[in-house]
């Protein structure tokens, strides 16, 4: 261990705690301290912009680190025993999540689940690609097979629970988000696969739109 | 539900051998997990390893997890002590030795100067001279915003060593944008 006691510590102890001021983990009495200090501080705004760009070039650098591939959950699952995933695609909801960082995944939730007004010109597919705020499955809706459905989800359901729902009935996001926050949502090509979509539709909390196509 | 209270509730599932449970768990937390370990690494097939074993100790220990930390911080936890031991077979220097790994910073003085334009690839360059111990708190602070404490618990060091331990890697970190040409006025 060589954490070393350095003559050049800043004596304010708001200087020290300015980073975990930005990233929003400070307590009440901690977070006036800082407040405080800027207030007071005609260079306080120097500093706090400093940390500031920190944050953000640091976060950028992060998300290009890029994520585990696929054969590391699949050697886990094999490891433990479980049955593989009926499904080689990796979920959008599962991309979305990896994509971002904590700080983000509340922003990225309330975007995927935006209210919409259930309007039905809303909800019918006319097959043009919404703006592309996400990325969708590889092989797109057009080369998809099996069963789907068009799916809003539930405005203030969050990111993990739409995750783990559809991980828990191998479902997988095959399309959009699409105008009015629509969702194609694919199943394995069987009648296990419709059956799953349908409790997807069905899901307490989770749904606010559901129709199979 | 707040995602802390979902982890929960994955864990207790996991705790009850129930193999979706883990599936979901590994979907919400993996890449951040990975992320950090590659910012203490910097290798993509050690750091594939330690998600793996993680996932597996989270398999094998979930129903001991007694839950006075977020599963996330948990999560981060076992992965660090993965991370540690592998690393430590590999060097003799200490991780969380913040001075001993540090790079030369003449190494690649011209590789940043060519990228200075491009702030973000500074900065990329910047924290990759950084020693893991550096690294690491700015992955834990910036991307991964854990508070004082559980970087504390996390690192198993007292919560004003979490502080200084910051303020030495912005420190360090804005030195070597300066050698790369970037003047940010501090320190």
């Amino acid at each position: 261990m060589n954490d070393r006691i350095e003559e050049d510590l800043p004596k304010n102890e708001a200087e020290l705690l300015l980073p975990f001021y930005v990233n929003g983990t400070l307590g009440e009495k901690e977070q006036r301290l800082v407040e405080a200090w800027l207030s007071e501080n005609a260079e306080a705004a120097d500093h706090l912009a400093r940390v500031d760009e920190e944050l953000t070039l640091t976060r950028a650098d992060a998300e290009m680190r890029g994520a585990p591939p696929r054969r590391v959950l699949d050697n886990l699952m094999a490891e433990i025993g479980a049955a593989p995933s009926g499904s080689g695609r990796v979920g959008l909801a599962e991309r979305i999540w990896s994509m971002l960082s904590p700080r983000y995944a509340l922003a990225g939730a309330a975007a995927l689940c935006a209210v919409v007004a259930l309007e039905s010109g809303y909800l019918v597919y006319s097959g043009q690609q919404a703006p592309a705020q996400y990325q969708t499955a590889t092989s797109g809706p057009e080369a998809f097979s099996g069963p789907s459905a068009m799916v809003v989800f539930a405005s203030d359901a969050g990111m993990d629970a739409i995750a783990a729902r559809l991980t828990d009935l191998d479902l997988t996001i095959i399309d959009g988000p699409k105008p009015g926050g629509v969702f194609i949502v694919g199943a394995p090509d069987s009648e296990d696969g419709k059956a799953a979509l349908e409790r997807l539709g069905k899901t307490e909390g989770l749904i606010q739109f559901f129709q199979l196509r | 539900m707040e995602t802390d209270d979902h982890d929960r509730q994955l864990v207790a599932r996991i705790a009850k051998r129930d193999s979706a449970a883990l599936r979901a768990l590994y979907m919400a937390h993996s890449t951040r997990i990975y992320r950090f370990v590659l910012s203490l690494a910097r290798n993509e097939t050690l750091a594939e390893d330690v998600v793996s074993e993680t996932f597996l100790k989270v398999w094998q220990k979930a129903g001991s997890f007694e839950g006075q930390s977020k599963v996330s911080t948990w999560l981060l936890t076992i992965a660090r002590n993965q991370a540690i031991s592998v690393l430590r077979k590999r060097t003799e220097a200490p991780i969380d030795d913040e001075k001993a790994a540090e790079q030369k910073d003449e190494s690649d003085t011209q590789e940043i100067l060519t990228a200075k334009k491009d702030k973000g690839a500074v900065m990329r360059a910047c924290i990759d001279k950084l020693s893991p111990a550096h690294r690491e708190i700015i992955d834990l602070v910036y991307y991964q915003d854990r508070s004082i404490a559980e970087i504390a618990g996390i690192l198993d060091i007292p919560e004003n060593t979490v502080k200084t331990r910051m303020f030495h890697a912005r420190k360090h970190l804005s030195e070597h944008f300066r050698r790369a040409g970037i003047d940010r006025g501090w320190p």
